[in-house]
C-alpha cells in the first residue's frame, strides 16, 4: 500500500513539478525539437534514425574515397 | 536463462522455449510480410522510378548554391513521402505502446498526432492497446498451448502481466523520466519485484510469468532489425570503431572479471561485460539468453548499465565540450560508450548536430554486433564453460545438442532480412514494413512482458548477495574505464591520422 502511495505520489506530483522547471524543460524541449527519443533502446526505436543514415549516407556517398581509404 | 520450467525433465524438442520463439518469429514475419506484400501500391514502378529520379536530383545539387540545405531539404523531404507510400504497415496504427506525457497521466492513453499543431486524439490509442494485448495474448497462448501447459490458466494470468507491462510504460513515459534513460525495462521489473517482495507471486499469476518465452521470442525477432547493410554506414572509420574496439573491451573486461576480480559467476561477468561494451539492454538480454544467466544476474547488469548512463549522458557531453575534442571525435567517443542508442542521441545533441548524427550512427553499427556476439557466447559457452559431469569438456556433438537454438532463429532471421533489404529500393521499403509496421513493437513489448516476469520470479535477497561484495559495480567502472580510454584513442586516430578528412567531410555537410 504504502509503495503504491509513492508510486502515485512520485508520477502523479513529484515528477511532473519538476517537468516544469526550466532547466528541465529546457533539456525536454531540446531533445523534442532535435526529435530525440533518450529512451531508444535498440537503434530502431530511435525516431529519427532513418534521417541520420541518409544523412550520412549522403556524405559517405559523396566522398567514397575518404570513407574508404582509397 | 535458468527458470523453474527448464529443470523439469526432458520435453519433446517442439515443446521447448527456442523451437516456439522460432516459429512464432519466423510465423509472425511470415505473416505481416505476405499482408505488406499483398497491398503493395499498384503503382510501384512509378513510385521507384520517381525515387531514383529525386536521389539524382539530391546528388546534382550544386553545393555552392545558397538554396542548397533548402532544397535538399524538400528533396529528401519527397523521397521520406515516396517510401512511406513503399512500404506498407498495415498494422502500424493498431500494434501500439502508451504515449509520452508531462503531467497528466492519462495523456499515456492519447494517440499523439505527428503533427505539432493537430491536437491529440484519444480516440483509437485504447483500442490498439487492447488489439496489441490480443494479439500477444493470440501468439503466447499458442505456444502455452504446444507446450502442453494449461491455456484458459496462461490466458487469465496474461491480462494481469500485461497490464503490468502497461502500467510499466507508463511510469518510463513521463518526460522527465524518459529524458534521463530511465527506460520501460527497470520498471517493468521494479513492479514485478514489488509484488513478488510484498504479497508474494499468487500460483494463477506464475502460469503468465514464462520469462524464458517472452525473451527468447523477443531476440528472435530483434533479429530482424541487425541488417548487416548497416555495418557499412559510415565507411571504415565506423567499422574500426564499433567492431575492432568493442570486441576488445568485451573480451579484455570478461578476463578482467575472471582472474583479476575473480567473479565466481562465469554467466554474471559476462552479461555486465557485453552489457557495457555493447549496447547496453538489447545486449545484457541476448548475451544473458546466449550463456543461461540467472534472472537476477540479467537485471543486476542492466540495472548497473542504467545508472551509469544517467551519470554519462549527463557528464560526457560536458567533456567533450570542455575538451574541444570536436563534434565528430567527441560523437564517435559518445557512440562508442555509452550504452542505450537514445542515451547516445540525447549526449550526442548536447554537443551538437554532426556529433548527434555521428553518435547514433557508430552506436547503430554496434547494435549490429549483437548477432555475432550472441552467436560467439552460445558457442563459446556450449563448448569451454558447460562441462560434462566428470568435469571433461564437451564433444562436437555434445556441443551442438547444448547450443541455443533461438540463436540460431535470431541469425537466420537477421540473415534472410539483410539479403532482402540488399535487394535495392523495394527489399529495403519491404523489410521496413515488417520491422517498423510491427516486429518492433512486438518485440518490445516481449521485453517489456520479461522482464515483469522476472521481477515477479525474483527475489531481492539475490541481489543483496550479488552485490555485497561489489565486484560487479568494480567490473562495470573498470570496463568502462577501459572502453572509454579505448574508444577515445581510436575515434582520435582515425579521424586525426587515418581518415583525416572524413571529419571534415562529415562537419562541412
Amino acid at each position: 500500500m504504502i509503495a503504491v502511495v509513492a508510486i502515485a505520489a512520485c508520477w502523479g506530483f513529484v515528477l511532473p513539478k519538476l517537468a516544469q522547471l526550466q532547466s528541465v524543460r529546457d533539456r525536454i524541449d531540446r531533445f523534442e525539437q532535435a526529435g530525440i527519443n533518450p529512451s531508444a533502446v535498440f537503434y530502431t526505436d530511435h525516431p529519427k534514425m532513418a534521417e541520420i543514415e541518409r544523412r550520412i549516407d549522403s556524405v559517405v556517398n559523396s566522398e567514397q574515397s575518404s570513407f574508404w581509404g582509397q | 536463462m535458468n527458470s523453474p520450467a527448464s529443470t523439469t525433465p526432458v520435453r519433446p524438442w517442439y515443446r521447448k522455449e527456442d523451437y516456439i520463439a522460432i516459429i512464432i518469429a519466423f510465423g509472425l514475419i511470415a505473416i505481416i510480410g505476405f499482408w505488406s506484400y499483398v497491398l503493395r501500391p499498384d503503382n510501384m514502378e512509378e513510385l521507384t522510378a520517381n525515387h531514383t529520379m529525386t536521389k539524382e536530383q539530391i546528388k546534382r545539387l550544386d553545393k555552392s548554391s545558397e538554396s542548397y540545405a533548402e532544397s535538399k531539404e524538400k528533396l529528401n523531404k519527397q523521397l521520406t513521402e515516396i517510401e512511406s507510400k513503399i512500404a506498407v504497415m498495415p498494422l502500424k496504427t493498431s500494434l501500439v505502446k502508451p504515449s509520452d506525457w508531462d503531467n497528466d497521466p492519462r495523456d499515456a492513453f492519447v494517440r499523439k498526432s505527428k503533427s505539432k499543431d493537430a491536437p491529440p486524439k484519444s480516440s483509437g490509442m485504447i483500442g490498439s492497446l487492447i488489439v496489441t494485448g490480443i494479439v500477444l495474448l493470440i501468439v503466447f497462448s499458442m505456444g502455452v498451448f504446444v507446450m502442453g501447459d494449461s491455456t484458459f490458466r496462461f490466458a487469465f494470468a496474461f491480462v494481469a502481466v500485461f497490464a503490468m507491462a502497461l502500467i510499466a510504460y507508463t511510469l518510463a513515459g513521463q518526460s522527465v523520466i524518459k529524458n534521463y534513460n530511465l527506460e520501460y525495462v527497470l520498471w517493468a521489473l521494479l513492479l514485478g519485484l514489488l509484488i513478488s517482495n510484498t504479497v508474494g507471486l499468487p500460483k494463477w499469476l506464475s502460469y503468465a510469468a514464462r520469462t524464458e518465452l517472452y525473451i527468447k521470442t523477443g531476440l528472435v525477432l530483434l533479429g530482424a532489425e541487425v541488417l548487416f547493410n548497416k555495418l557499412l554506414a559510415l565507411g571504415l572509420p565506423g567499422i574500426l570503431i564499433s567492431w575492432v574496439v568493442t570486441p576488445i573491451v568485451l573480451i579484455g573486461t570478461y578476463l578482467f572479471g575472471q582472474y583479476i576480480l575473480k567473479i565466481p559467476s562465469k554467466s554474471l561477468n559476462m552479461v555486465i561485460s557485453a552489457d557495457m561494451s555493447v549496447c547496453g539492454v538489447s545486449a545484457a538480454v541476448a548475451t544473458a539468453a546466449a550463456c543461461k544467466a540467472k534472472k537476477e544476474e540479467l537485471s543486476l547488469a542492466i540495472g548497473l548499465s542504467l545508472i551509469f548512463t544517467v551519470i554519462m549522458i549527463v557528464v560526457q557531453p560536458y567533456i567533450v565540450l570542455w575538451s574541444g575534442m570536436g563534434e565528430v571525435i567527441g560523437g564517435a567517443w559518445i557512440g562508442g560508450t555509452i550504452d542505450s542508442t537514445g542515451a547516445v542521441a540525447a549526449a550526442g545533441t548536447l554537443v551538437g548536430g554532426t556529433a548527434k548524427d555521428v553518435a547514433a550512427t557508430v552506436k547503430m553499427i554496434q547494435n549490429i554486433l549483437i548477432g555475432a556476439v550472441a552467436f560467439g557466447v552460445s558457442l563459446y559457452w556450449v563448448s569451454f564453460v558447460e562441462r560434462n559431469s566428470d568435469g571433461e569438456r564437451p564433444k562436437i556433438s555434445e556441443v551442438w545438442t547444448r547450443f541455443p537454438r533461438f540463436t540460431l532463429g535470431f541469425i537466420g532471421i537477421s540473415l534472410l532480412l539483410s539479403a532482402i533489404q540488399y535487394q535495392g529500393l523495394e527489399g529495403r521499403m519491404f523489410v521496413s514494413s515488417i520491422v517498423d509496421g510491427a516486429t518492433k513493437q512486438l518485440r518490445e513489448w516481449m521485453f517489456c512482458l520479461a522482464f515483469v516476469s522476472i521481477g515477479l520470479e525474483s527475489n531481492f535477497r539475490e541481489y543483496r548477495h550479488m552485490l555485497a561484495s561489489g565486484k560487479p559495480v568494480v567490473l562495470y567502472v573498470c570496463g568502462q574505464a577501459l572502453n572509454l580510454t579505448l574508444s577515445f584513442l581510436m575515434a582520435w586516430l582515425v579521424f586525426t591520422y587515418l581518415f583525416p578528412e572524413t571529419a571534415t567531410e562529415l562537419l562541412s555537410k
